[in-house]
Parts: C-alpha cells; structure tokens; sequence
C-alpha cells in the first residue's frame, strides 16, 4: 500500500541525520555551558589555622592529586598542593590530609589522603593503597599480591594477607575479628571504626551511604513522528509522515554512590506509552493516484536504561543524562482506508493491519533540571529526545524509523 | 504507573475532494435495513450525496440497477443515514454512500449484506 523511491528516501535520511547531530548540539550545550566546577561549603588547613571557604567537588582521584578552593563563590580559584596546606575537606563529606608517604608506600613523598576513619586509628586512603596511622607513626597496609602456594606440579596462587598481620598487630590491645576480611574501603573502615570505639576514644568516619536506590514518578508529552519507508517499491511519498501526540506515565530507579561521587547514577525506567499515529502516503500505482490514510495505535512498556550526571549539589541542579531504550509492544493497531483517484471518481476501500510490527528500540538524550521541595523530596523537569527503530519491520529489518521530542515532569525520592 | 490516555482522535488530511466513509448497515431483513455513513472532510460544496445500493454490479451512480437515495446539497460535514425499506430476501446487497462535487465523485467504502 505505501511506497516509495529511494531518491525521497536519501533526502529524508539526509535531513534527519542533520537534525539528530543539531539536536545533539543543542543537547549538549548546557552541559558545555555548565560544566564548570562545583564548590562546595569546605575548609583547608593551613599552618593549623582553618579558612572556611567553598572545596571543589571532584572524584578521589582528582582531589588526591590537587585542591581547589575559594574563600567565597566570587573570589578568585587557588589550587592547593599537598605541599602547601596540611588538609581540606568538604563539610558533611570527604576530607584530606597531606601527609609524607612511608618509604615502603606503593607511591613517595608528600600527598593528600583521603580520611577514611579518623580516631584511635587512623584509615587514609591513597590511589589504590591504605595507610594506617596511630599517634606520629604511619605505617603502610600492604597491598595484597598474588602468591604461588602449594606442591611442586600441583601450584596455585592466591593472594597474600600480609596487611591482616599488620592490622591483627595493631589492635592487639583489642582484637577483632579479622578472618575473611578483604583489602577494601567498606570492610577496612568498620573494622577500625569498631577498634576505635573500643579503645574509648572519639572516633568518625564518612557517614555518606555507599551505595543509594532512588524512586522518581513522572508524566510528561510526547510528541513523536514515524517515517515508514520501503525500500525499492515504484513510487510515492509521504504527504503528512505518521504523527503522535501523547501523555505517559512512568516510574524510575536511580542507584548511586554518595560516599564516591554524588553526581552520577544509572538509572531505568519504565514507561507506560499509547501512542497513536496517523498519517497521509500517496502513490501512482498503475495510472491511478492511491491516497491512503493510515491510523496505527501501539501500545507498549518502554525500558529506557542509562546515565545520569548532575552538575551541581545532589539538591538544586541541571542535569544531564542519555542511554538507551527497548519498547515491549503489548498491542497494536492499524487501519487504512484508502482512495483510489480514477478518471471518472474517486473510490475508497479500508484495510485492517497488514504490517509487521516489531519492538522499536533505540538511544535518547537529554537535559533537566533537580530542585528540592522538602527532606528528600526533588521535583524534576526534563527535555529528551528520542531517536528509534519504529515500530514496522521485523526483528530482522526496520522498515521505519522515529524520533520523539519529551518533556517529562515528576518526582523523585 | 500512571494509566494515561492519548490523543486517539482521527484527524482527515486536507485535500481536494470530500472524504465519504460509508460506516454500517443495521438492522437488515426482509422489511429493510439501516444505512449509517458519514462526510468528515470536504474542502468544496457538495452538491449531492447518500446512498446507492444494488444486487447487480457494483454501487455506482453510472449502474442503472442500482438505487439512488439522494439528499441533495449538503452543507458542511457529518453523519447521515437512511432506513431502506422491503429488500429481496436471500440477496446479497452491495451499498455505498457517495458524494458529488463540481470536479468529482467519491465513493465511500462498499459494504455486503445479505437480507435475511
């Protein structure tokens, strides 16, 4: 019923990659504009005095290596190096320490690390590696290596325990259970923590979850348009291609690690989408014009899956996510009535389906922005373009493609 | 999850002629039958629309077996219908609505009935 020529079909797919790279354009101009630094309320330490002040808010790895600090959100940036200041740190968050490297330390001289248990017993953190220290003495926590084990011809390698020594000595004053405990943040941190409640003296660590589950419910418009297209077939156009125009409704999970880096998370989703379509395709087909009008009605739970990362404080914030999508069709629809234009009238005949459907999937873009209404409630409001397979062809072939403009509103918890 | 509606309305393409959708027969025996059928877009006068029916051939205005029921000019679009009376038992009916305007004829769908 619906054809058309390859030529229309190089031009349509022209037009569409120049409107898909400038909506990527303009998709990604907010994250170019904002993608300044976020400071955050913070201190450093300098000659045992602390100037309050806003901390830049960065991954581990960049905060070991620098500090970046202002005194107040308008005063001028000064990069701090472990030479420099003795510490800094974000209030309610991360902080460091400069301190001179042991001999025997996979890195040398004087860095930041990272605080991870502050007490009795001290925990710092350093690129890959962890240091232990107590009144003026740091020790290194050897970083466990592999080791071959066993009788000759019947070898295996595991890796060493040497730092379960060192900490089963330090806290001879107050054993703990040290069995099965493996060279990582989480495991390491309680054991000291506890240690350090026992030996009475006040004793903190980073309270920032490592790991949390976010809820969002939302609505929102979504505006799409399908471009059918079969290859190779005579003639023909679309006259008006398939558009839509509908609300849905949806639910999000967004996972994260606040005690690593607040600004990412992966989300999925699930949307709830009815969309309705219709559009107006002619052809010539044996000396007659055929006008059909076709009226296609899918309905489907779409999975969209991906990144989000916001600019600023987890509360106020622009944000920027994309990822990918796979749309479950549960129903479809289609409808076409037809009119043949002869020389002496116009006859109309309708059709019920006649197409294959398929399960469209496809990426998406898009901008928003978080703002906190009370505790951990954040409303949000979100722009996101989408580019698919449509829903016609096979799983095979696509014989359609979409793209969809959303804005989506909601909340999140 | 939310359960949300979308726009399902159907919308007519502009274009040069009138779009007649012939929409149902009803009601069918020997005593008659329902004619339902509907203009939902025409962007020039109609000069003559309604039905035609016939058991010979196809339902045009050009078939001389077919019957006519004609309501003359129509202004603007919507739904009209007819109630046809005493049908030949056994028969199977071919009907249409149809529409006319000063460049062209249009035939809205055929529909098949067998009066019972």
């Amino acid at each position: 019923m619906i054809r058309t020529s390859t030529h229309h079909l190089d031009l349509q797919q022209q037009g569409y990659r120049i409107r898909t790279w400038l909506l990527c354009f303009i998709l990604s101009a907010p994250t170019l504009l904002s993608a300044q630094t976020d400071f955050r309320a913070g201190y450093i330490v300098r000659n045992a005095d602390t100037t309050k002040g806003f901390v830049a808010y960065r991954l581990n790895k960049k905060n070991i290596e620098e500090c970046v600090f202002k005194e107040s959100k308008k005063a001028k940036t000064i990069r701090y190096k472990a030479t420099e200041i003795s510490g800094f740190g974000i209030n309610g968050d991360k902080s460091y320490q400069s301190l001179e490297l042991p001999k025997d330390a996979p890195a040398q001289g004087r860095v930041f690390v990272k605080a991870v248990v502050r007490g009795y017993l001290n925990l710092y953190q350093h690129k890959d590696f962890y240091l232990l220290k107590r009144k003026d003495s740091l020790i290194t926590l050897p970083v466990p290596r592999n080791e071959v084990y066993g009788p000759i011809g019947d070898q295996k390698t595991r890796k060493d325990s040497k730092f379960v020594g060192v900490l089963t000595y330090l806290m001879l004053d107050c054993p703990r259970n040290l069995i099965g405990i493996s060279y990582s943040e989480g495991p390491l941190s309680k054991v000291i923590y506890d240690y350090n409640k026992c030996s009475k003296v006040p004793t903190s660590k980073n309270t920032r979850p490592m790991g949390r589950v976010g809820l969002s419910l939302f609505t929102g418009y979504v505006n799409s348009t399908l471009n059918y297209d079969v290859k190779n077939v005579a003639v023909a156009s679309a006259v008006v291609p398939f558009k839509s125009s509908t609300v849905i409704g949806g639910a999000s999970i967004d996972l994260s690690s606040p005690r690593v880096f607040d600004k990412f998370f992966f989300s999925i989703e699930a949307w709830y989408v009815k969309n309705f379509y219709q559009g107006l395709y002619a052809a010539n087909v044996a000396g007659d014009r055929v006008e059909d009008d076709i009226y296609a009605e899918f309905t489907s739970l779409k999975i969209p899956f991906g990144i989000k990362y916001n600019f600023r404080s987890p509360n106020n914030t622009p944000y920027f996510k994309m990822g990918v999508f796979w749309n479950s069709t549960s129903s479809s629809s289609l409808r076409t009535v037809e009119q043949k234009i002869r020389t002496d009238a116009i006859y109309t005949y309708e059709y019920i389906g006649g197409y294959k459907i398929k399960n469209p999937k496809g990426f998406w873009l898009a901008v928003g922005y978080d703002k906190t209404l009370f505790g951990n409630t954040r409303f949000f409001t979100e722009f996101r373009y989408e580019r698919a397979e449509g829903y016609f062809g096979t799983p095979v072939v696509s014989d359609s493609r979409m793209f969809s403009y959303n804005i989506l509103a909601g909340l999140r918890f | 999850m939310l359960a949300l509606a979308s726009c399902t309305k159907e919308e007519i393409r502009p274009r040069d002629y009138p779009v007649v959708m012939t929409r149902e027969v009803t009601n069918v025996s020997g005593a008659g039958a329902s004619f339902k059928a509907e203009i939902t877009y025409s962007s020039s006068a109609i000069t003559d629309y309604g039905f035609i029916y016939t058991i010979i051939g196809f339902p045009t205005l050009t078939n001389t077996n077919a019957t006519k029921q004609s309501f003359g000019v129509k202004a603007g679009v919507g739904p009209f219908d007819y109630s046809v009376g005493k049908l030949q038992v056994g028969k199977t009916y071919a009907m249409c609505a149809y529409a006319v305007t000063s460049k062209n004829i249009v035939y809205g769908r055929t529909i098949e009935f067998i009066a019972k």
